[in-house]
């Protein structure tokens, strides 16, 4: 540390010292009251020895006698006016002056110790408050987060009872069309088992004319032959003959032309069962397609539903998480009440040492007392003592260093070991 | 199984902020207001996971309960939670078997985190 020049003067004036001085002093007239002590023991030594040296033979009277003498000499020394002065108790003026040069500095740190609750509540209810909004700015987002999530689950649910009815209506078309498709084909094949038999019974009638066309061809040829026998006179039955071969021949093709008739009505009746069978399935088809896009939309609603729960979910989670914090953290700073208490229960302390102080000076200034025991100074080391935590050493030597200041200057005031932190605020051994 | 704290403090506010900051991040509180009263607690059998006390305190300071709970719980581990920062009496609770030392104010989520670093299994 270094140590301020000050004017040697002013060391002897103590309205003007400051604490470091009044300290400094202090020590000094403790050791001059003790070497001055010390000195006359060593004077009556001394005497004792020389008395023992010179009459070895006859010491009880010459010890008595050099003795007295060292006394004497020892207190002659212990006169002079500095050491009478150091030994003299403080005259009343000295002590009055001494404190009130002190009281000033004794409530400036007063005064700074309220400084430090002052600023320690308010920055502890500041950040209080700072996290109580932020628990409110995020209880807001969560609240409006689930106003936006039952607004959304109310949508959806709008949309899949709508699409819901889309297939109810849908499956109520296909079981409609279901059954009018039964019933036409019920009805079909009764039609094309009418149409089977009826066809059935040409069958027959086709095979008689062809067996008839056969049989007629065979008599046109015996006609022939016979014709041809007779000669001239079968010239007629020749010209029947040809004719009936002819009958023949058209009924043959007759015969023909009913089997493809028939071949033609039942490729006809196939047709038909094709198209209408055709018609049925594309109907059921555009219904099934309809109630599967329906599922689909549906389905994919449901898709968008669960990852939107799970966003939701975890906003949630993280919102809590967040706000959980702030409320821990809110109560940690509501340990400055208990930080202010210990401040303001030194404070207090201190006032009443001071008034006790005080009232010791008035009795001192009447006359009806002896000094304090102590000087303000002593009391003020006593406030150093009981100090619980940084922040009161910081404000007492601040004051002090200032007050140090306006004696040496800002420049030179030295740096004051009280107002350094002593370890970390957090430390595991 | 939840874990117990077990917490010596003057100040009424001080026990009423560190209990609910600790029940809400999950643990067990018991309290006492003085040393003098936590150690009666532990003689009569309590056996918290972890310590959290004071040192200013009237009847019995912390650097005495320090010592005397290190008499009964050999292998809990206390922090002492403390206005107090000067380095004389941290060494003083570090040798009477103090785990840590904490400086006044602590905030709420320093103070679960080195609880939850101390208390094994937390």
């Amino acid at each position: 540390m270094n140590n301020p020049q000050v004017n040697p003067g002013e060391l002897s004036n103590p309205a003007t010292m400051t604490a470091e001085e009044a300290r400094r002093f202090q020590r000094v007239r403790t050791w001059v009251k003790w070497g001055s002590r010390a000195l006359v023991l060593a004077a009556c030594a001394a005497a004792l020895g020389v008395m023992h040296v010179l009459w070895p033979t006859d010491a009880d009277l010459r010890t008595a006698v050099i003795a007295l003498v060292g006394v004497f000499i020892g207190l002659m020394a212990a006169d002079f006016r500095v050491v009478r002065k150091m030994l003299a108790p403080d005259s009343v003026p000295d002590v009055i002056t001494n404190d009130l040069a002190r009281l000033e500095t004794c409530f400036a740190i007063l005064q700074k110790q309220v400084t430090v609750t002052i600023k320690t509540s308010e920055h502890a209810v500041m950040e209080m408050v700072e996290r109580l909004n932020r628990v409110h700015r995020r209880s807001t987002e969560l609240h409006d987060q689930i106003v936006a999530a039952v607004g959304r689950s109310q949508s959806l649910s709008q949309s899949s009872l709508h699409e819901a009815g889309r297939n109810g209506e849908t499956i109520e078309a296909l079981t409609a069309h279901q059954e009018a498709f039964v019933t036409a084909r019920r009805q079909n094949q009764e039609r094309i088992r009418s149409v089977v038999e009826q066809v059935r019974h040409l069958t027959p009638l086709a095979s008689l004319i062809a067996d008839i066309s056969r049989q007629t061809n065979l008599l046109s040829i015996n006609a022939s032959i016979e014709a041809a026998r007779a000669g001239t006179e079968g010239a007629g039955f020749k010209v029947v003959a040809a004719e009936v071969r002819r009958l023949s021949a058209q009924t043959a093709e007759a015969a023909r032309q009913i089997t493809e008739g028939i071949q033609s009505v039942a490729e006809a009746i196939d047709g038909e069962l094709m198209a209408a069978s055709q018609l049925d399935a594309d109907g059921a088809a555009n219904q099934l397609g309809e109630l599967a896009i329906h599922v689909g939309q549906i389905s994919q609603s449901l898709a968008d539903v669960v990852p939107y729960l799970v966003r939701l979910s975890q906003d949630m989670n993280d919102g809590m998480q967040s706000v959980t914090t702030d409320i821990i953290d809110a109560m940690g700073h509501m340990q400055f009440q208990d930080i202010n208490r210990q401040l303001l229960e030194q404070v207090e302390s201190a006032l009443g040492s001071l008034a006790e102080h005080s009232a010791a000076l008035y009795a001192l200034l009447g006359g009806k007392a002896p000094p304090p025991p102590q000087a303000l100074e002593d009391l003020m080391q006593r406030w150093v003592a009981g100090y619980v935590m940084h922040e009161q050493r910081a404000a007492h030597a601040e004051i002090e260093k200032k007050t140090l200041g306006k004696v040496v200057g800002e420049a030179n005031a030295p740096k004051l070991e009280l107002s350094e932190p002593e370890g970390p605020k957090i430390e595991l051994f | 199984m939840m874990k117990s704290v077990f917490l010596v403090d003057d100040s009424s506010t001080m026990l009423m902020s560190l209990k609910s900051t600790l029940e809400i991040s999950g643990f067990k509180v018991d309290t006492a207001t003085d040393g003098e009263q936590a150690l009666g607690k532990l003689k009569s059998g309590l056996k918290p996971d972890l310590i959290i006390t004071d040192i200013n305190m009237p009847r019995m300071d912390g650097i005495t309960l320090i010592q005397e709970a290190r008499k009964i719980l050999r292998f809990t581990p206390i922090l002492a939670l403390t206005t107090e920062s000067q380095q004389t009496k941290r060494d003083e609770a570090k040798k009477l078997g103090a785990t840590g030392w904490l400086v006044k104010p602590v905030a709420g989520t320093d103070l679960v985190r080195i609880v939850k670093q101390v208390v094994p299994g937390a």
